[in-house]
């Protein structure tokens, strides 16, 4: 609800129960006048003509029937006219009669609510008693009732009229706050004065001052964060880059099943550190709140590239690793690094939850403006309740709790992070008779080119 | 354009000031039969002549400047030397900047030797791969593509058509494997020849005509199949 519509409602809930007293005091005052007209005719006695007018300045105006009537009955209640003609008698006045020598009380009529009061006459005065009423004027009501309204119309458009400066003030000052935000609290409102407005300006002001140094400090912790990250991963690449330059090396000798499987092993846990530090790397990035810029890159060499990387892991594994890529590029608009680690994750998944002698296939296929890839597996899969959960951060489906404890469960949900930023899907699927497929899916630019 | 194509020898400026990782790049380069020549430093990147390189291998960060100050330099003198950037940044500007500036390729690290001559063979071998050959040849196997005629052990072989765009569409691409949807997008007409389904019929009948050349279509799991020499 606007500040307007409430000031308007609260108006109305104000002036409606005052307008409502006022018209009680108003029909109170009336029925006090005709009271008066009432009493005036009723000191005329019996002897009554047909009808009476209060007259005078302020009375009714040329009604069709007289607004006063006197009418004489006998100690009976039966009209005492000669020509015996006159109203049945009031039944509730003849009530307080009983009890009384004058009764007085409210009179329907077609015009609205009229007033009448009757009297016992002393004896000898031509009737034992003598009944006065006098009928509103036409109208009367509904012209009170109109003009209480427009009162109470007034009064709430004369509210609202009054409240137009202050709201208008308002909406500057909000239009004002969202425009420039928390990054310009040095900006001058534009709200002058010393009244509640003006306060609520000066502390949006602070607040803001405060959210900005604030967001200020939250900005330099994660770029120094994000620095640190890549300072590491630099420090760290080039070192262990050598060292699996040292294990290729000795993987090409000939050497004893012991020294081969433990050279295997290393070779092993070397990817396992580089994988490692590229998801810190992509997790850095993707948490830190900075636009991933999107460029053409062509996915069929990025995908080449990914199972390059992981062939002496898949070998170390005897796991048979297999590509298949369309002979001409397929453009897709993404993050070369982070879109290489997504790959990436699924790929060292297949390979690393596998088996001596068990398969990992890469696939992909370019449809018209779509491409699909498809990493698929022999190993020993997940359960079907770890499927949906397999892209949740620090989760890790039973066979990766038991192989690597130590783990992270940072991949598959890098992957997952990574493709919601390129607006691709990721689906997991169980591979009959063993083994997981995951697969990819999004848009391509144009068809490909060769 | 001073660039010509790879000699029997190729020669690649190595540009990395890890001494460590310099040589063993330079050991695993010089073993797969490359003439490397090693710098450390930018400045003297800059100074190394370029006539004959068939390949810059370039480290990003270097004492004596910057490894973007070698790309200028190098795509400076309008030199089409491939360069393929070895960043240890895990930042994508670093490689988006380097292929502005005129880079080939980049090779994240860590990354496995076998990883790096596979992009450096991917780099040498490239200017031949513009060349359209009328001819394929695999092992005992050769494809005329203009006589649509496939000789094994230079007899002839009769083949279908979709037997032999199956058979083409795997030497275009010969040792790697070629997915199953590929192949049918490229061989099969869905109204004449059936779907994925009738791939393997195909193949199966390709390897059969082929006789002793038949075990060269090796099924890939998972994959489709691949197209690959003998064994020797």
């Amino acid at each position: 609800m606007t500040l307007r519509t409430r000031l308007m409602v609260t108006t109305l809930a104000v002036a409606a129960p005052l307008a409502a007293g006022l018209f009680v005091f108003a029909e109170k005052t009336r029925i006090a006048d005709m009271q008066g007209s009432i009493d005036r005719a009723l000191e005329a006695g019996c002897e009554v003509p047909q009808s009476r007018s209060p007259g005078g300045p302020g009375g009714p105006r040329g009604p069709q029937r007289p607004p006063l009537e006197v009418h004489p009955y006998t100690a009976e209640f039966l009209p005492a006219r000669p020509d015996g003609r006159g109203p049945e008698f009031p039944a509730d006045l003849r009530e307080q009669l009983a009890a009384r020598n004058s009764a007085s009380g409210a009179w329907k009529t077609g015009e609205g609510r009229g007033w009448q009061t009757a009297i016992r006459m002393p004896e000898g005065s031509g009737c034992a008693i003598l009944l006065a009423r006098m009928r509103p004027r036409p109208g009367e009501f509904r012209e009170r009732l109109i003009g209480l309204s427009a009162v109470v119309l007034v009064v709430i458009l004369a509210v609202t009229i009054a409240a137009g400066p202050t709201v208008a003030r308002i909406h500057r000052l909000s239009a004002h706050v969202r425009a420039t935000g928390a990054r310009e609290p040095d900006t001058p409102l534009p709200v002058a004065g010393n009244d509640e407005v003006a306060t609520l300006a000066q502390a949006l002001q602070e607040a803001r001052r405060e959210a900005r140094t604030h967001l200020e400090d939250v900005e330099a912790r994660e770029r120094t964060l994000r620095e640190f990250v890549a300072n590491t991963t630099h420090d760290v690449a080039v070192p262990l880059t050598v060292l699996q330059t040292h294990l290729s090396a000795l993987e090409s000798q000939t050497l004893d099943a012991d020294t081969s499987g433990r050279v295997r092993d290393a070779m092993r846990e070397a990817h396992y550190m580089g994988s490692l530090l590229r998801n810190l790397a992509a997790a850095s990035r993707l948490d830190g709140g900075v636009p991933i810029d999107l460029r053409p890159i062509d996915l069929a060499a990025l995908v080449e590239r990914v199972v390059a990387r992981h062939q002496p892991l898949a070998r170390a594994g005897g796991v048979d690793l297999n590509v298949a890529v369309p002979q001409t590029p397929t453009v897709v608009h993404a993050d070369a690094t982070l879109a290489e680690q997504a790959i990436g994750n699924l790929v060292d998944n297949a390979i690393r939850y596998n088996r001596p002698g068990g398969h990992v296939a890469v696939v992909l296929d370019q449809l018209p403006a779509t491409f699909v890839l498809r990493v698929q597996d022999d190993g020993v899969g997940v359960e079907a309740e770890e499927l949906s959960r397999l892209a949740t951060r620090r989760f890790r489906g039973g066979a990766a709790r038991s192989r690597r404890p130590d783990g992270q469960g940072l991949g598959l949900a890098i992957t997952s992070e990574a493709a919601a930023a390129f607006s691709w899907q990721l689906l997991f699927r169980h591979h009959t008779p063993s083994g997981l497929v995951a697969e990819l899916t999004g848009a391509t630019e144009v068809a490909t080119k060769s | 354009m001073h660039y010509s194509p790879p000699v029997a020898t190729p020669r690649i400026l190595l540009v990395e000031d890890d001494n460590a990782l310099g040589t063993q790049v330079q050991k695993a380069l010089t073993a797969a039969g490359c003439a490397v020549t090693w710098v450390t430093r930018a400045d003297e990147a800059q100074n190394e002549p370029l006539d004959g390189l068939d390949l810059i291998l370039l480290d990003l960060m270097l004492p004596g400047g910057h490894g973007f100050d070698v790309l200028r330099h190098v795509r400076g003198q309008q030199h089409q030397v491939p360069v393929l950037v070895l960043s240890a940044r895990s930042e994508t500007t670093d490689k988006v900047r380097a292929l502005e500036l005129g880079a080939d390729d980049y090779l994240t690290k860590p990354f496995w030797p076998e990883e790096l001559l596979a992009r450096v063979r991917a780099r040498l071998r490239r200017p031949s791969l513009s060349q359209a050959p009328g001819t394929l040849g695999v092992g005992p196997m050769t494809i005329r593509m203009d006589a649509r005629l496939v000789l094994v052990h230079d007899e002839p072989v009769e083949l279908t058509r979709v037997e032999f765009e199956l058979l083409v569409a795997l030497a275009r691409r010969q040792g790697s494997a070629v997915s199953r949807s590929a192949l049918v997008a490229q061989a099969l007409d869905p109204d004449r020849d059936g779907d994925e389904r009738t791939l393997d019929v195909h193949i199966s009948r390709l390897r059969k005509k082929l006789g002793a050349a038949g075990p060269m279509v090796a099924t890939v799991w998972g994959v489709g199949y691949r197209l690959q020499e003998p064994p020797r």
